[in-house]
């Protein structure tokens, strides 16, 4: 199959799912274009779990607990948690109403079958202004349920000193 | 302009040749190989059926992450200034996401690096972890997440973030690091 030599700036004009998590890609230079509705099965798996994850985040964070194991590793702005004392930490956060909405989201099946996702967003917490953040999972399958074995989250932050 | 180098595949690949090891504390002199070797991590290089104390997972983590921190480095460092050798870094069958776009395989990672302008990276954060040994049942990996800007040439500069798994091929003498899967992503494209 020959491969398109892609121009410069489709590459560096982002594809992905704008918005909310349904949606579709655009085409993919020099690979077999996917037909509408042809999503591989680790990015049905992963965008679901987003989709939950936030909306147990965004109502509820103190049910985030189902979807991590005492292994679970969090890092929330540079702090690390481990298992449950994650879920404690999520809870305990300053804020009363919180939502998130994802601007991107990608998704790759890892050699042993686990899920990461790289999630790129925006979100805004009581009345503070709308922050940009972006978040990365290892989603995992253990007893025929997925659950989140790494979690990493980080504000989008620009002012470096 | 940058020749391709059509040869690359008989980059180093051979792990039990004598590769630098990198001892804490020391800076590399230079990286002929352009792997990323550190250190055996506790409880993985073992042979001996005298095993250490169990693994202390903070030891662990501790380890990993100054793993993570000198991949990090190495790679920005080949992606600006010795891009033909940056697949090295990449496992033959590793893929990346870029911008939304799948890259899959060292021959289309060639080719991909080979056409993306030439760069210039500043990572400002790092996050790191292990992922637990019952995630993966026998290598050992680590999730690294950067962000940062990066200045292609010919385009404006972005703030980018980006994530990488890690895998670690032990043996008893060294742990050399390669990338099964990376993420990269724009994070202010809206106004691209």
């Amino acid at each position: 199959m020959p491969v398109t030599r892609p121009r410069d700036s489709q590459w560096m004009s982002p594809t992905g799912r704008q918005g909310d998590s349904c949606g579709q890609r655009g085409g993919f230079p020099g690979t077999l274009a996917r037909e509408k509705g042809d999503k591989p099965i680790w990015e049905q798996i992963g965008s679901s779990f987003i989709q939950h994850y936030y909306q147990l985040f965004d109502n509820d964070r103190t049910q985030l607990g189902a979807i991590y194991i005492d292994a679970s590793c969090l890092t929330w702005e540079g702090q690390q948690f481990q298992g449950k004392a994650a879920i404690v930490e999520l809870s305990s956060l300053p804020f009363q109403k919180i939502q998130h909405s994802i601007t991107a989201q990608d998704y790759q099946p890892t050699p042993d079958s686990c899920i990461i996702s790289m999630v790129v967003g925006q979100l805004k917490a009581d009345e503070d202004p709308i922050m940009g953040f972006h978040q990365m999972f290892l989603l995992k399958n253990i007893s025929d349920a997925w659950v989140c074995t790494n979690d990493m989250f980080r504000l989008a932050l620009h002012n470096f000193g | 302009s940058r020749k391709f180098r059509s040869n690359w595949s008989q980059g180093d690949k051979d792990t039990t040749k004598e590769v630098t090891i990198i001892r804490r504390g020391h800076t590399p002199a230079r990286w002929t190989r352009e792997e990323v070797v550190t250190p055996p991590l506790p409880g993985h290089a073992a042979t001996s059926s005298l095993m250490a104390t169990p693994m202390d997972f903070k030891t662990y983590v501790d380890q990993a992450c100054r793993a993570a921190e000198e991949f990090v480095s190495i790679y920005y460092d080949t992606m600006d200034k010795r891009r033909q050798a940056l697949t090295r870094l990449y496992l033959d069958k590793a893929t990346l996401i870029w911008n939304g776009n799948i890259v899959s395989g060292l021959d289309a990672l060639n080719n991909f690096f080979d056409m993306l302008p030439s760069s210039e990276f500043q990572v400002n954060m790092l996050d790191c972890q292990p992922v637990h040994e019952q995630a993966t049942q026998s290598q050992t990996t680590i999730l690294v997440v950067t962000s940062g800007t990066v200045k292609f040439d010919g385009n404006k500069q972005h703030y980018f973030n980006q994530n990488f798994l890690l895998t670690a091929q032990s043996t008893p003498n060294n742990t050399v690091w390669k990338i099964a899967s990376d993420c990269f992503r724009f994070q202010d494209w809206a106004s691209s």
